[in-house]
């Protein structure tokens, strides 16, 4: 998958022009750039759901229903627990593994503790972990999750990078993290592109 | 349709939780209606044209309120909030979301016009079903183009927080511009053009025609062409909805 001649603008800032990105297989795909680099349009704009004011030619990027893509401020419906909100993106986004199942000792220690719990009652930690998971329960071509571990305590920053390594290396999914701590995937194998 | 029924679910589950709402949309007129109404409870009441033309008002109220706060003023909430966004992400299909949304509240809608029914006709002590079966036609012909209409809103920056003074503006408005000078054709169909008037005229005619006479051609045109608006307003707002936030970045 390629970005080429990728331009953005917001408001009166210019923020990218001409530039160009690869997403390979088999590796982490990062995305590093400063504070309103225009990281989170460039998701945006790989996703399909950018704004007028940004440009580009995406090649072999899969259309939006065959891409995973975890916001960097995650919401979900509060009311609901985290049962029935991983329930939702199994049955919703195309069943690729039951609860538990492949990653079982990774994810159940935490997962065990919160289940019943409404997701408007969990820290903004425990939400990245579950949001993560769900991302993991469906069965897309393309993985984006922007800022996945912001937030996030060493165990849980484990876990969620664990469950990523495994999209890439188990499942050759193609993956793209934007982070501020490329230091925290120094164990994996990564393609590392800069946003100036 | 596996996908809309699990959405339906969460949708069931999200507004459940939410039992504000009923206040806004079914007590609140019940009451009024109650109020309006407690000399005459327990005497028996015939459905003149009045009796009729005066219960369309009552639905028209629980149906504008019901679409506008459970739909659209929920989707634009939902989306400034990021939710919409992710949950794109997950289906991968904006239609799918927005008819369980609407599909869900569709159902709300007539179990809150069964209930003001029920107490409606004990009120009158008079028991038809066909004022039943006359309010679940009105929320079938009507839902869809006043939530086109009202689709509109999505179009519009604003904030969360402003969103509900600006419905209750809205309603408000509808209420008081409800009757303009009736006559043509032309002014027919600009007063129709207040969704109020819209439902209750739609409610009223129907009712008419259940119990009284046949449904008057003129109206039937103006019905037609209102309608027509409505879809033409909707159509180019849902092209141009977006599941990104509008009033601020998520």
């Amino acid at each position: 998958m390629h970005i080429s001649h990728y331009s953005a603008q917001y408001g009166h800032r210019v923020l990218a022009r001409d530039f160009s990105m690869t997403l390979k297989p088999n590796v982490v795909n990062i995305l590093i750039g400063a504070n309103g680099s225009g990281k989170t349009t460039l998701l945006d704009f790989i996703a399909g759901v950018a704004t007028t004011k940004v440009t580009g030619v995406k090649y072999d990027v899969p259309k939006p229903k065959q891409i995973a893509y975890q916001l960097q401020q995650v919401q979900f419906l509060p009311t609901l627990t985290v049962a029935q909100t991983l329930k939702m993106y199994q049955e919703l986004g195309g069943k690729t593994t039951t609860f538990h199942d492949d990653v079982s000792e990774l994810i159940s220690p935490v997962l065990d503790h919160i289940w019943s719990t409404k997701m408007g009652q969990l820290s903004g930690g425990e939400i990245q972990l579950v949001s993560t998971y769900g991302q993991f329960l469906l069965n897309r071509q393309l993985y984006i999750f922007d800022e996945p571990t912001s937030n996030v305590d060493s165990h849980n920053t484990e876990i969620i990078l664990n469950l990523i390594e495994y999209l890439v290396l188990v499942r050759h999914k193609v993956v793209l993290i934007t982070t501020h701590h490329p230091e925290q995937l120094a164990d994996l194998p990564t393609h590392i592109t800069t946003l100036n | 349709m596996r996908e809309i029924k699990a959405l339906c679910r969460i949708y069931f589950i999200n507004m459940l939780s939410n039992k504000f709402v009923f206040i806004f949309n079914l007590l609140l007129p019940t009451g009024y209606f109650i109020f309006q109404n407690h000399r005459v409870i327990g005497k028996k009441m015939s459905f003149n044209e009045q009796t009729l033309a005066f219960l369309s008002y009552f639905w028209a109220y629980i149906i504008l309120v019901t679409l506008l706060n459970n739909v659209i003023v929920a989707i634009i909430s939902q989306r400034e909030s990021g939710f919409y966004k992710q949950l794109y992400f997950i289906v991968g299909s904006k239609w799918q979301i927005l008819s369980s949304q609407v599909s869900v509240h569709w159902f709300i809608l007539n179990i809150e016009l069964l209930l003001f029914n029920v107490v409606f006709m004990s009120v009158t002590n008079h028991w038809d079903m066909r004022i039943i079966f006359a309010a679940f036609l009105v929320s079938v012909i009507v839902s869809l183009p006043i939530i086109l209409l009202s689709s509109i809103l999505v179009l519009l920056p604003i904030k969360i927080e402003s969103l509900n003074v600006l419905t209750s503006v809205l309603i408000f408005g509808a209420f008081l511009f409800l009757k303009l000078p009736e006559g043509k054709l032309l002014q027919d169909v600009v007063t129709m053009f207040n969704p109020i008037s819209y439902i209750a005229g739609t409610a009223d005619e129907l009712l008419l025609g259940f119990f009284h006479r046949a449904i008057a051609s003129q109206f039937i045109w103006c019905w037609l062409i209102v309608t027509l608006i409505y879809s033409l307003v909707g159509y180019f707002s849902v092209s141009k909805f977006t599941v990104n936030a509008v009033a601020k970045r998520v």
